[in-house]
Parts: structure tokens; sequence; C-alpha cells
């Protein structure tokens, strides 16, 4: 995650707490998103997202994997640097049923990332598809290729 | 039935408890709710196109295969991450009774599936009503 760390103070007799490694999850399971955006007004829970991202020729492409998010309850923004992205889930309860099983929690999903780079906000494509988000990042022009030369001096 | 006189109460118990053991890290997760009129099962299937999902239905297991789809490789300069799994998966589920095929209903939406199993007819519970006859009446 490109999201900086909180570091938390210690109370006394507390046991400094292992650092777990979230950006490379090895289980299949969902991953709970840590709160160090600040406490939220509603309860619910809050995932982070398995992501792909990779450069390509024109910019940066991230590839989400969001299951039960409608395009209507996605957003996208990108301040700054920091692109965020908040995918909205509903309760999967039906109506008329009680819950049997239960092998995943659903909640909401959410990830931020700091990118490196200029990029161009209104270039941004959006697309979703099967549950799957894809965002196309293109650099902007002015920062896409601007070869310094270095001369030597003799 | 024949079988519940043959192999006791439950002849899936031990296979359901290790299918439960088994299934922990299993893709894909499912939730099961139930009513007395059937089972409805959601899984998490991004990426997953409904043309690509199988589903398999037999008494009263239910078995979910397919692909998580990759996407065509464009000119890719490199991975920053690269968390998302993919490729193929099966899965079978047990459910609590014997579900009529015939009227399963599966929608896969965003990325989530939701399948819709009624209870078959002949395995619902009856009521059996009792005549209470004349002579028996109580002292």
């Amino acid at each position: 995650m490109a999201k900086p760390e909180t570091t938390r103070a210690g109370t006394k007799g507390s046991r400094q707490s292992q650092a777990t490694p979230t950006s490379q999850p090895e289980l299949e399971g969902k991953l709970s998103a840590e709160q160090d955006a600040g406490e939220r007004t509603h309860e619910r829970l809050v995932f982070v997202p398995w992501v792909d991202i990779y450069e390509t020729e024109t910019g940066l492409v991230v590839v989400a994997d969001l299951p039960g998010v409608s395009p209507e309850g996605l957003e996208v923004t990108l301040e700054k640097r920091v692109l965020s992205i908040y995918g909205r889930v509903e309760e999967d309860t039906p109506e008329g049923y009680s819950q049997a099983y239960r092998e995943y929690e659903v909640g909401d999903f959410e990830r931020q990332f700091t990118l490196s780079g200029d990029f161009d906000i209104n270039g941004i494509e959006a697309n979703m598809k099967d549950g799957v988000l894809h965002l196309a990042i293109p650099r902007a022009p002015e920062a896409a290729a601007k070869r310094i030369e270095v001369r030597s001096v003799s | 039935m024949i079988a519940r006189m043959l192999f006791g109460a439950d002849p899936f118990r031990n296979i359901r408890r290790l299918q439960d053991e088994v299934s922990r890290q299993e893709f894909p997760a499912v939730n099961i709710f139930v009513n007395q009129d059937g089972v409805i099962i959601t899984a998490e299937l991004p990426a997953v196109r409904s043309e690509d999902l199988d589903i398999l239905i037999h008494r009263d297991s239910v078995t979910l295969s397919g692909e998580r789809q990759t996407e065509t490789e464009e000119a890719r300069r490199g991975y920053h991450r690269r968390e998302r799994r993919r490729g193929r998966f099966v899965r079978t589920v047990s459910l609590p009774f014997v579900v009529d095929p015939n009227k399963v209903e599966a929608d896969l939406v965003n990325g989530v599936l939701t399948l819709d199993l009624p209870r078959a007819e002949e395995d619902k519970p009856r009521r059996i009503h009792v005549k209470a006859s004349k002579e028996a009446g109580h002292g």
C-alpha cells in the first residue's frame, strides 16, 4: 500500500506490534482496511481490494477486484497525487432468508495510492465490468518525455 | 429414503465435515442463506464472465467451476502490484436438502453470483393430519 503507515504511540506495557506486510497479501480472503483515514460516521466493514498496477506506453493502469460494486456505487478521485478508490457494496442477506453459513463478509472497498510523477486527471478512463475496475491513467503530456541533454565538458 | 436406511441419518456427514475442513481457503468463498422454501447461495466472482461460469446441480450439491478471465496483454512495461488471482476454479457446496434443478435461477451481477435454489417439492416436509376417531375419546 502506498499509504504511509500510521505509527501508533504504544501505551505503557504494550508490546510493539509487528508490522504486517499488506503490499503482497498471500491469502485468498479479504483484507480488512485499516482505519487510518479517520473514523467513519457509519458502521460499515471496509476491505482493501486486490489490485494489479502496471505501466503502459502512455501511462498507468490500475485493475481492482470490486465484487458487488455497481458503476454508480464507485467513486474514484485523484487529488494532488493521491488516487482514491471507494466502492459501495449493498448488504447481501436476501429478504425472508436467514443466514446459514458465511465464508466472506460484505463491506465497502477502499484503497489509496500515491502516484509518482504527473498524471493527466482529465484523461483518466474508468471502466467497470464483472466487478472489476479498470483505470487507465495517462501521464501528463509535459511529463511524458522531457529528455535533458547532458553536455560533456571537455 | 433407502439411502437413509442404509447409511444412517445423514450419509454425507463425513464428506461434509471433510469438505468444511478443506474448503476454508477455497475459491470462491460462499455465503448461504435459507428459508423453508429453499436456499440462496452468493459468491464473489470478480472477473468471471457469465459465459465462463459453469453451474452443475446434482440432488443436494452444487458445483461452481469456471475461469477468472485475464485481460488482453497490452504493451505492459512492468508491474507495480500483482495481487489479483487468476485461473481456473472448482468448488462444490453441499446443501441441506435436495433442490429442484429446473427451478434454479442464477444471476451474475457486478461480479457477485446469486444462486436461487428452491427446495424440491417431494423433499419438503409434510404435515400429517391426525384424524380423531369417535371411540378413542378421553376417559
